[in-house]
């Protein structure tokens, strides 16, 4: 069809600005919590105004059982562009319960979870993509058990390229659409190298770290909303309704444990 | 409340017992050269002015004075006839006969119209023979035939049903393509379109760009936007009621239609002459087979494309002059596929309606008529996806068995009711999800489709005590049950399912019992001036529930359950209708209110996956609804240059407990102005031109207002729910038609036609485009909208022999 695209002449009305709070634990990792301000739609923004985002008074504290610990804001490039709030005492707990508070001025926010028991994946292999036999996915076999709530994120990293991990290109995954079967899942690239020419493919010859995570279902159920909306940008089928958050106190964003087991593949 | 049911429903039955002592002439009218029945005549009495019209079956009814000697019987495209009453009293032609009416004996009229065609030198001659008068109609209803319906500038020269309809005010779309319509307000799943009886669950092909039925199969379509009458009910706000036409009872032809982007194909002629015609008629797409040149094998996209076919036939059967039987078919499908070579996928969606009715009218020598539906229709979506060796299929349908029995009893020229009786068995697939794991595919979701049953009775009444005014009430008790088998889920506080109640075969669910009540009233109360008033209250036990912002055919229809309790909707109009004929004009303003509750969607925080891991029933939550109005239509009828214009002004509102934070908001087919012009003119004998202009308010969306830093990544932060309106809508259409040519036994037509000639781009779909240049660290968002239908020009060539 003889469709174009053009920008849409649209009055947006000015909206209040949010404070944003993403934190997380890892098994056997320390808590990190970046806080920031949202910015406007239709706007572009450069490196320099992207520090402008970073909420860098805020009082951030993380608690597990008695203990409590305020965590400090450092540069931390391999998990964001923006300095991070990061903790030096409390590492990540199997069975844990982690509780995260951010005091800015007088408003407080608040957000719970648990850290479940790791999933190890029972295979990884490589399969090569049909036009380019150098190029392929990686494909993840996991015997799930047959109790609900083990939700998976899965990341990659491919070594000596990427500084971080990446999640694979769909956000989480449902247990109920697996659970106590052994299935098996392509895991497609994601993240700002797949603007290379491999794409969303790993190359033979790489050297692929692959961390499997469970993660409980509230976080699952806000990463999703997250990675839908990321979806729908493009999407008409968008359900366009206002972001989910696992905050108390009128923040966005939440705070999430991820048990995570990581495995490394040769491709060859 | 129950006496108030019960007065109604004396006053629906009361006014039959009053006698009348007046001389009844009835008939029928058909077409001379099909012997096809012709619905929408207008029957006149000159000297009194009192008219008829015929039916959908052809028949009228009209009393006259004795010392009224005539009768004027016209329609579009066909000569006018007269009947002399002195000169037939004395029993002169055939097609006359003597029925007994009540003990009285009434004279019957078989007409046969001549059609006005190639004979014809002038075109004002036809605009000078006018068709039915909305005046004439009762409240809230409006018809369109199938000689209005070409009339109206048609996208790729295809003329279109809805298209039609929409240049109608009170029928509103919600964006360029779109699939649906909606009333005064309403949903789209609360609009019944039938065709014979049966009904056509999704309307559009090609994302709303074609009705699927292909208008040639169509004799009439009457619309009842408000004063719905009480032998329909299931839907809220409209009904739309097709009648296929019979083959040509006479002689074979046919017609070919050759078009930028469908053609198609009719054939009619009789099995037994003057008693079976067959008629059958093929459409398709040829989009499939232009689009492997428009996306070379170079393209990543390579292989993906879309096709459309429908077929629609019909075998009717006069039995005799009194009863009649007839089978009507229609089956269509659209398949879109979409490949990526980037990724090694392969999408297939592919969904279709069809549809059987067999119907019989008999009518007894008294007058009453008997009329019988056996239909069954369906519709049904399929999606797959193929990722490597990776699939994942969902499918979703519907489909209903219906039987309908009702007479139609005029026991005098004042009184026509209509009673009896309507059974339905519904079938319901709303999600199912098919997964391949390991080597099994495993069936996720609601597997064991839901099924219900619903019967109904009604009685309608209709009493013109005088000539200058009628009152029509109507009574319809339903009552609908979900049965088993079913599977239920139990969850535990954590939202797991930890259990499983299966409910056998035949056991119960769940059952409603509704009683809808409905009253109009046309009042001439001066001289020319005329009042319309109606009020009804409707249930609708079945729901579709939308989850996608564009056409694309993802909704699903759910019954009433349990959980889900069926639509309800009151509505009240009050129109005037002033006598504009000596101007050669017609016209009403009519405004409208509209309540609904019970209305269903999916709650804010529902993912799509979670659709299949519970039942379908429990991912809803419950809201309700208003709509107030008013319509403004003028139309002219007469002369070189017709057409119509229609304007509404309608605010509707929708409040949900758990959306948008309880605060109302517009639904998506929320448009403060809606505007049309449709114009048609006779250039000379050969060519005639004809225009539309459309003007509506822009669509309320939700957008985002802010994007935020989550996951390593951007975030859109949206706005309330349709809370910022789109530009508005317009464009402007037109088309030059050569009138019939005669090639030997050809008869060969040209249509041109430029559509959106000022090409605006209306918005199709509306995305938002964050761009962040990882070298750079430069971020940028930008709202961008998606045009299907740019500029047009087409060229459709239709022969007929």
């Amino acid at each position: 069809m003889p469709a174009c695209v053009s920008d849409l002449d649209i009055k947006v009305p000015s909206t209040d600005e949010r404070y944003i709070i993403e934190g997380w634990i890892e098994l056997g990792g320390y808590a990190r919590v970046l806080v920031s301000r949202s910015l406007p739609y239709n706007s572009t923004v450069g490196k320099a105004d992207l520090f402008d985002l970073l909420v860098d008074e805020a009082q951030v504290k993380v608690k597990c059982d008695t203990i409590e610990e305020r965590l400090l804001l450092v540069e931390d490039t391999m998990y964001s562009i923006l300095p991070i709030y990061r903790g030096f005492k409390i590492r990540g707990e199997v069975g844990k319960t982690y509780t995260l508070e951010v005091k800015i001025g007088d408003q407080i926010f608040t957000s719970t979870d648990n850290l479940l028991n790791p999933i190890k994946p029972d295979s990884l292999w490589f399969s090569p993509e049909a036009l380019n036999d150098s190029l392929g996915y990686i494909h993840i076999r996991i015997k799930d058990p047959p109790v609900l709530g083990n939700y998976y994120r899965i990341f990659t990293k491919r070594l000596g390229l990427d500084i971080d991990y990446n999640s694979m290109s769909v956000g989480a995954l449902d247990d109920h659409l697996f659970n106590g079967t052994t299935f098996s899942l392509p895991i497609i690239r994601s993240g700002p190298s797949t603007k290379t020419a491999d794409g969303h493919f790993f190359r033979k010859g790489q050297r692929v770290v692959v961390k499997t995570c469970i993660i409980t279902k509230q976080y699952f159920d806000f990463i999703s909303k997250v990675s839908t909306e990321l979806g729908e940008t493009l999407s008409p089928l968008s359900f366009q309704a206002p972001a989910i958050t696992l905050m108390t106190g009128g923040a966005l964003g939440g705070f999430g444990c991820y048990a995570g087991i990581t495995d490394t593949l040769e491709i060859h | 409340m129950h006496r108030l049911y019960i007065i109604l429903f004396l006053a629906v039955l009361a006014p039959a017992l009053v006698a009348q002592n007046t001389i009844t002439i009835t008939g029928t009218v058909r077409n001379k050269a099909t012997g096809t029945i012709i619905s929408g005549a207008n029957i006149l009495d000159p000297a009194t002015k009192k008219g008829a019209t015929s039916d959908q079956k052809g028949a009228w009814q009209l009393d006259v004075e004795k010392e009224n000697p005539l009768l004027i019987i016209t329609h579009v495209g066909f000569r006018a006839d007269t009947i002399n009453l002195k000169k037939e009293v004395a029993g002169v032609k055939k097609e006359d006969t003597w029925v007994k009416k009540e003990d009285t004996w009434v004279l019957h009229y078989e007409t046969y119209l001549v059609p006005e065609t190639l004979q014809i030198p002038d075109a004002r001659i036809l605009g000078q023979v006018e068709t039915w008068k909305i005046r004439n109609l009762p409240p809230g209803q409006m018809r369109l035939s199938v000689n209005e319906i070409s009339k109206v500038p048609a996208l790729f020269g295809e003329q279109d049903l809805l298209n039609s309809l929409r240049s109608l005010p009170g029928i509103q779309s919600v964006s360029e393509g779109s699939g649906y319509f909606y009333v005064r307000g309403g949903n789209a799943d609360q609009n019944l379109i039938l065709l014979d009886e049966a009904v056509i669950y999704n309307p559009s092909h090609l994302l709303g760009l074609f009705t699927v039925i292909n208008p040639s199969a169509v004799r009439s379509l009457t619309l009842y936007k408000s004063g719905i009458p009480a032998n329909y009910g299931d839907r809220l706000a409209s009904v739309i009621e097709m009648t296929s036409r019979d083959g040509n009872f006479m002689k074979f032809s046919g017609e070919v239609s050759i078009g930028l982007l469908a053609s198609k194909i009719l054939f009619e002629g009789p099995i037994v002459k003057d008693k079976v015609s067959v008629l059958f008629t093929l459409r398709r797409t040829q989009l499939d087979l232009i689009t492997p040149f428009l996306i070379p094998k170079s393209s990543i996209i390579h292989g993906s494309g879309y096709s459309f076919l429908d077929f629609n036939g019909k075998i009717a059967w006069n039995l005799t002059d009194r009863n009649k039987i007839w089978l009507s078919a229609y089956t269509g499908s659209d398949i879109f596929l979409l490949k990526d070579q980037e990724f090694t996928l392969s999408d297939r969606i592919s969904w279709g309606n069809s549809l059987f009715s067999l119907n019989s009218v008999n009518t007894t020598r008294s007058g009453m008529e008997m009329r019988t539906s056996m239909n069954w229709s369906g519709y049904a979506l399929d999606f797959t996806q193929l990722y490597h060796d990776y699939y994942i299929g969902l499918n979703t349908g519907i489909s209903n068995f219906k039987f309908k029995h009702e007479f139609l009893i005029k026991p005098t020229a004042k009184h026509l009711i209509r009673t009896g009786i309507e059974l339905q068995q519904y079938s319901f697939k709303p999600y199912q999800t098919n997964l391949l794991l390991g080597n099994e595919i495993k069936a996720i979701g609601d597997s064991i489709p839901y099924r219900a049953r619903e019967a109904a009775i009604f009685i309608h009444h209709e009493w013109t005590p005088v000539p200058a005014f009628t009152m029509n009430t109507g009574i319809r008790m339903m009552y609908y049950q979900h049965r088993g088998p079913f599977d239920r889920l139990v969850k535990d506080q954590q939202d797991f399912p930890v259990d499983t109640i299966h409910y056998p075969k035949g056991v119960t669910l769940a059952d409603y019992l509704r009683i809808e009540p409905r009253i109009s009233l046309s009042w001439q109360f001066c001289q020319g001036q005329m009042l319309k008033i109606s009020a009804s209250r409707q249930y609708q036990p079945i729901h579709m529930v939308p989850i996608a912002t564009t056409t694309l055919p993802l909704d699903l229809w759910i019954p009433s359950t349990s959980l889900v309790a069926p639509q309800e909707g009151t509505t009240f109009s009050l129109g005037w209708y002033p006598d504009l004929d000596k101007s050669g004009l017609e016209g009403y303003a009519e405004g409208f209110y509209r309540h609904f509750s019970n209305q269903v969607e999916f709650a804010e925080d529902q993912l799509l996956l979670n659709f299949v891991r519970d039942n379908m029933d429990r991912q809803l939550t419950f809201g309700t609804g208003k709509a107030y109005g008013f319509e403004l239509f003028i139309r002219k009828k007469t002369g070189k240059t017709q057409g119509w214009i229609g304007y509404t002004w309608t605010e509707s509102w929708r409040i949900f407990p758990e959306i948008n934070q309880g605060k109302p908001f517009h639904p998506r087919n929320d448009r403060t102005h809606d505007f049309n012009l449709v114009l048609t003119h006779s250039l000379n004998s050969r060519w005639e031109g004809t225009l539309q202009f459309v003007y509506a308010t822009g669509q309320p969306v939700t957008i985002p207002l802010s994007v935020y830093l989550m996951n390593g990544t951007l975030v859109q932060n949206f706005s309330e729910r349709n809370s910022i309106r789109l530009p508005a809508y317009h464009r402007l259409d037109i088309a030059l038609s050569r009138k019939p040519v005669q090639i030997k036994k050809l008869q060969s037509t040209w249509t041109f036609s430029v559509y959106n000639l000022y090409n605006r781009l209306n918005p199709f779909f509306v995305y938002y485009d964050l761009q962040w240049d990882y070298e750079k660290n430069l971020l940028s968002t930008r709202t961008r909208q998606i045009s299907l239908l740019p500029v047009l020009p087409s060229i459709t060539w239709t022969g007929r022999f």
